[in-house]
């Protein structure tokens, strides 16, 4: 960074301080907004919060969002991947270096944060909750945005700048409004929330569940850094991270598991629908693209001297691992049934369905991956599949009145499942049938593909 | 000492082919020609060279290091310079240049003494102080090579270095990298411009449909494609006469006229081309010139590439 960019963004910053302390002092001078010097600086300290959001979370985020994508588009990727350094000092270097200004000013607006805090007569446990929430998400959030900048045919990026105005705008109301919440809520330093049987300060849980996946998100970058074309999970860590993200879910929910307020069936529902987003996600970062296929193929039959048979490719292709990662969902959620005392034969037809709902969307998804070399375009074409899907039949059911269609949608499903009085086995057949039907055309394009790719290696 | 292997090297992109069991040895000291036409598979050999792609099947041994499993020692000692490139633009040329030797692990008491030569050698010592936004695209690419020297490597891999240049700009990097060539660097360099690796390579690999198609020293291949050379004759008067007399000696093929210029093929030893010129003496015609005719690379991939006319695939990266 040049100096002269230093000095603009601090004369923004300053020109900002200055308008807050203006606009502040005439309000506490006039006695119209505030009648105490500690109702000045309390309303001070939560004015530097908003603040402190919008360049740790947002604006940080959005430089990190596009650090590598810029590298890209700028043509100076292949120098930077080449860079023999460790990948945790390429992420650093990165991350440090489209932040620096961001970094610089947050310090500063730390110390006035907390001054202002003190002056304000409010607790230092608050301040150091405040303080280690602010820096955990801020982690998470630039990580993140790192990661999905992690890609090495992006496509041009929109000017940083303009781009931050507009989340800020969007953004902003709800962060204030966040922090109006927040600064209302009376002694949120002592309100407890359980973890297990154990019960910790909420803020200070929601920063460890952050920085939990904060060290997932680190590790994924790591590996995009260190081997640019594979993808951010290993098979090993896909598990682990469900396994992970199983743990710290279920010790979330436990205590309302064993004592449901509003239903035991609600309760482990919302659990169920919670813990479903880890297999939706985890297959997309963890997915083998159909080059890995055929260099597993080639180093198989060059290794193992045997034949490559179907079950083989079968167990190294992306569906096996989804449907590993179900069956860990469907272990976890029959526990979670069981603890919250429900019979749990009862909801098997539920995960039957769910199971019928996930291996077509996880069989489109391995469309993707076998049938993209072939039609560029392909994705598009899915995306508009999986959106019809979940769409459509809702709309028809509005249309016509008919509320049975409406559930073939997932999430009319859902919608379905809360209400109790109309389960019927029944309905449950015909939902599971007809995505098992839907699945069908998926699945020969796969099958077609996977001995194509045999029948090309055993030609070799 | 063997500095590059390769062993039935493979990419594939799905359907494409676009590399197709490469076996290539480069020897240190060597400046390997990679020609072939455009989708020829040579960006792609290149990206698995420099560690940037993975093959599909196959091994690349570099400097000792397989570059599966020790990617990161080799990209430590080798240059990659990629086809289509940038530097930082917000950088001047000495803060690009500190850059990468710092990051290259260079001394840090050697890294002034490394930026000057760099500089030196690209010839942009007096815009050190410049920002990289301000050099032109021929600039950039020196600068590239640039960057390149400053750590120094064993082995430098440039794909494409002179593509999008005016001509200027391509001599200037012509010189630039036969001071790189004169210093005994091992160097893989791509081009589908054959006049540009004309004079810098000591061996060739003709690349087509993603397969090397002939791969061996320059003077061996001209030996194995042109099996008779060729004698260019400069003549003062009429050429037609002379044609006739030229395609009455013994040996003489194919006479070709171009100006006052006549080619021929013949055995072209030093006595024959004594006997020739006699020859043309006695035979009263009037020699203004008398020389050997060293075939180029574009004769050579010419010659080849008429032997088997490809199908070019449509290069994937």
């Amino acid at each position: 960074m040049r100096p002269r960019q230093f000095w603009i963004y601090t004369s923004i910053y300053l020109a900002v301080l200055l308008m807050i302390f203006l606009i502040n002092y005439s309000g506490y001078k006039n006695e119209v907004m505030y009648k105490t010097l500690t109702g000045l600086h309390k309303s001070l300290f939560f004015q530097f919060l908003v603040l402190q959001i919008l360049v740790m979370w947002v604006w940080a985020s959005f430089n990190s969002s596009s650090a590598v994508r810029e590298e890209v588009t700028d043509k100076t990727y292949d120098f930077f991947r080449m860079l023999p350094i460790p990948a945790r000092s390429k992420m650093v270097g990165i991350l440090v270096g489209k932040n620096l200004v961001a970094l610089l000013l947050a310090a500063l607006n730390f110390i006035l944060l907390i001054g202002f805090g003190l002056a304000g007569k409010l607790s230092a446990n608050l301040l150091a909750q405040v303080v280690l929430l602010l820096i955990s998400v801020a982690l998470l959030a630039n990580s993140v945005a790192l990661l999905s900048s992690v890609n090495p045919k992006g496509k041009k990026s929109k000017s940083g700048i303009v781009g931050f105005i507009l989340l800020a705008f969007f953004l902003g109301p709800a962060i204030i409004n966040g922090v109006i919440e927040f600064a209302e809520a009376k002694d949120i330093e002592l309100v407890k929330a359980k973890f297990f049987t154990l019960e910790l300060p909420v803020l200070i849980l929601i920063s460890l569940v952050v920085l939990y996946f904060w060290c997932w998100s680190i590790k994924g970058i790591l590996r995009k850094f260190t081997r640019e074309d594979e993808p951010m999970f290993t098979r090993t860590g896909a598990y682990l991270f469900m396994l992970g993200y199983q743990f710290v879910l279920f010790g979330l929910f436990y205590y309302y598991l064993l004592h449901p307020k509003s239903g035991a069936f609600t309760i482990n529902l919302a659990f169920w629908l919670t813990s479903l987003y880890a297999i939706v996600s985890i297959p997309l970062g963890s997915k083998r693209s159909f080059n890995r296929y055929l260099e597993f193929s080639g180093l198989y039959l060059s290794s193992s001297g045997s034949k490559l048979r179907l079950p083989r490719l079968f167990l190294y292709s992306n569906l096996s691992l989804g449907l590993g990662l179900f069956a860990i969902w469907a272990i976890v959620a029959m526990t979670t049934t069981s603890l919250a005392g429900l019979d749990f034969v009862e909801h098997l037809d539920v995960i039957a369905v769910f199971l019928s709902f996930y291996l077509f969307l996880l069989l489109l998804l391995e469309v993707h991956v076998v049938a993209s070399p072939y039609a560029s375009k392909l994705g598009v074409l899915l995306i508009f599949i999986v959106g019809v899907y979940a769409v459509f039949p809702l709309i028809v059911a509005g249309i016509f009145d008919i509320d049975e269609v409406a559930w073939h949608s997932p999430f009319g499903y859902v919608f379905y499942l809360f209400d109790q009085s109309q389960r019927q086995l029944q309905t449950t057949v015909r939902i599971a049938v007809v995505n098992l039907l839907l699945s069908a055309v998926p699945a020969a394009i796969i099958l077609r593909r996977y001995v194509d790719v045999i029948k090309a290696r055993r030609k070799m | 000492m063997e500095v590059l292997e390769t062993n039935r090297l493979r990419k594939e992109f799905g359907t494409v082919i676009a590399v197709n069991d490469v076996d290539i040895t480069v020897q240190q000291g060597q400046v390997l020609g990679l020609i072939g036409p455009n989708g020829a598979g040579k960006t792609t050999l290149m990206r698995m060279l420099a560690t940037v792609l993975r093959p599909t099947s196959g091994s690349i041994h570099l400097l000792g290091y397989d570059s599966a499993s020790e990617y990161l020692k080799i990209r430590k000692q080798i240059g990659y310079l990629p086809d289509f490139f940038n530097l930082y633009s917000d950088l001047t040329l000495r803060e690009c240049l500190e850059f990468f030797a710092l990051a290259y692990d260079v001394k840090p008491e050697l890294i002034p003494g490394r930026i000057d030569e760099a500089l030196a050698f690209i010839e942009l010592e007096e815009k050190r102080n410049d920002f990289v936004r301000h050099l032109s695209r021929g600039m950039v690419q020196r600068m590239g090579l640039g960057v390149l020297l400053v750590h120094d490597p064993d082995v430098f891999l440039l794909d494409e270095p002179a593509s999008g240049l005016d001509p200027k700009a391509r001599i200037q990097l012509r010189r630039v990298l036969k001071k790189l060539a004169g210093e005994g660097k091992t160097i893989v360099i791509s081009s589908h411009i054959l006049t540009e690796l004309s004079g810098l390579c000591s061996h060739i690999a003709i690349m087509n449909k993603g397969k090397i198609v002939l791969n061996g020293a320059v003077d061996d291949i001209q030996q194995q494609v042109f099996e008779t050379k060729r004698v260019s004759v400069s003549i003062v008067g009429n050429t037609d006469a002379a044609v006739s007399e030229i395609s009455r000696f013994p040996g003489a093929k194919n006479p070709a006229v171009s100006g006052n210029r006549i080619t021929v093929e013949m055995e072209a030893d030093v006595a024959t081309l004594a006997d020739f010129n006699s020859y043309l003496v006695s035979k009263n015609i009037r020699v203004c010139g008398l020389q050997e005719q060293k075939a180029d690379l574009e004769d050579l991939f010419m010659e080849l590439s008429g032997k088997d006319q490809p199908a070019i695939p449509e290069e994937q990266q």
